[in-house]
This record gives C-alpha cells, structure tokens and sequence, in this order.
C-alpha cells in the first residue's frame, strides 16, 4: 500500500504544493497557517474532488529547492499549531464566555442576575432581625416575667456552665 | 496583455474579492466572472510594473482579507 503524497515540490516554477485532507486539517486551521505565511510567500488555496484542500506555495524572496522546503515545512508546522490553539479554544469555551460575560458586566457596573434578588429591600428593613440590640431584644420578655412574677431565666450564654465551658 | 486568476468560490469571500477589486483598481482593469466552481479573473492593462506579481499579490490580497473577514487572524 503506497502513503499518498502530502507534499510536491515544482522547483522549475518556483511552486510548492500540498493536498491536504479535510478530516485532518479543518477550513480554519488552513487560513490560519496561510495567514501567517502570507508576508512571506505568496499563498494559493483550492479544492480538489475530493474535497481535500490543496495550497500552493510560491515564496517571494527565496524560489529554490530549499527555500521552498523550508516554506511548507514551516506552514505544516504552522497547521498543528492552528489545530491545537483551535481544539483547545474548543475545549475551553464555556470558561472562556463566562469569564468575559463576568468582566464585561462588572465593566458596564450592571448586577449579575442573582444579585438584584434584594432589590426591594430599604436599608431599614430587617427581616431576619439582626438589627435589633441583644440587650434590647430580651430585655422584653425579662419584663414580662418581672410582671407576672416568673423568675427570670440568665441570659442565653451567661449561666455558670456555658461559662465554665469557655474558660480554658 | 492581460492575466487570469481563479479563485475557488468555496474559499474566498465574495466581499474580499470586492475589496481586493477595489485596491488593485490603479494597477490594472479587472473583470470578475463566476463558473462554477471557481472565479475567474481577468486583469487588462497591467501596470507593466507589477505584472509579474500582480496575480499572486492579488490572491495573496483575496486570502487575507478572507480571513480576517472570518475572525481567524491567527
């Protein structure tokens, strides 16, 4: 079984051309690796049949043998490191949106949603009763007992156990 | 003397290539035909010049405009 060949090198026109398979190398990673090459080569792209991408590779400052290895040696490189930067954009999406949705939010002063729950709540109210004095808050019912003539209880966390438990 | 081009429509973006019509309007007169799988084009009156480069640097144009248009810059 012969190993089609990825990569032909036309030395009498200056040319260098790669086929490319679809399923390998999606549309993106080849403008990617195109992209980069273009300052230095001039850079053709087209389809065969088969659907397999086929770039032509003609550089602008060195047409010889080696010269034109290097190119697509250097734009094979170029189109797994197009793949890996894409996979792992892929892979790392929902972090990324959430992190810029975050930023920006935070950026435009606008409340994520979740924290505007409280939004009717004054500064005054205190639904859990948190606001209210501790002295104040049993000093009613010490009353109470004074009047009806109940003994009052020691306030919650002075009897001499819950003190002697906190003495070292 | 004039010079053809073919681009694959599948690959380059319509809007790149009107782009790129538009830039290289001074260095030649150019006329865009579509077969069907490919645009064709033709370039007059070259800008003796640039005429040995004019097709590459054209398509070098159309390809990166194409992508930038794409959001894949890199």
């Amino acid at each position: 079984m012969s190993t089609p060949k990825m990569l032909n090198i036309d030395e009498s026109a200056g040319i260098a051309n790669l086929r490319l398979e679809k399923s390998l190398y999606p549309l993106d990673v080849v403008y990617g690796a195109a992209y980069v090459l273009i300052d230095r080569a001039y850079v053709r792209l087209d389809k065969d049949d088969k659907g397999r991408v086929l770039v032509e590779i003609q550089s602008k400052d060195n047409p010889s043998a080696d010269g034109l290895n290097a190119l697509a040696g250097e734009f094979s490189n170029e189109l797994l490191t197009q793949a890996l930067r894409r996979k792992l954009t892929m892979q790392n999406k929902a972090e990324l949106e959430a992190i810029v949705t975050q930023a920006i939010a935070g950026a435009s002063g606008a409340l994520l949603p979740g924290l505007m729950d409280d939004d009717d709540l004054d500064f005054l109210d205190d639904p859990l009763g948190i606001a209210v004095p501790w002295e104040e808050k049993f000093s009613k019912k010490r009353e109470r007992n004074k009047k009806k003539g109940k003994r009052n209880e020691p306030y919650p966390g002075t009897t001499p156990k819950a003190l002697s438990a906190c003495s070292p | 003397m004039s010079l053809t081009l073919e681009l694959h429509r599948k690959l380059y973006r319509p809007a790149a290539l009107e782009t790129a019509t538009e830039a290289f309007g001074e260095l030649a007169s150019i006329s865009v035909e579509r077969s069907d799988r490919y645009y064709v084009i033709t370039f007059s009156d070259v800008d003796p010049d640039v005429e040995a480069v004019l097709t590459q640097e054209f398509a070098n144009y159309v390809l990166a405009e194409t992508v930038e248009s794409r959001g894949t810059s890199a």
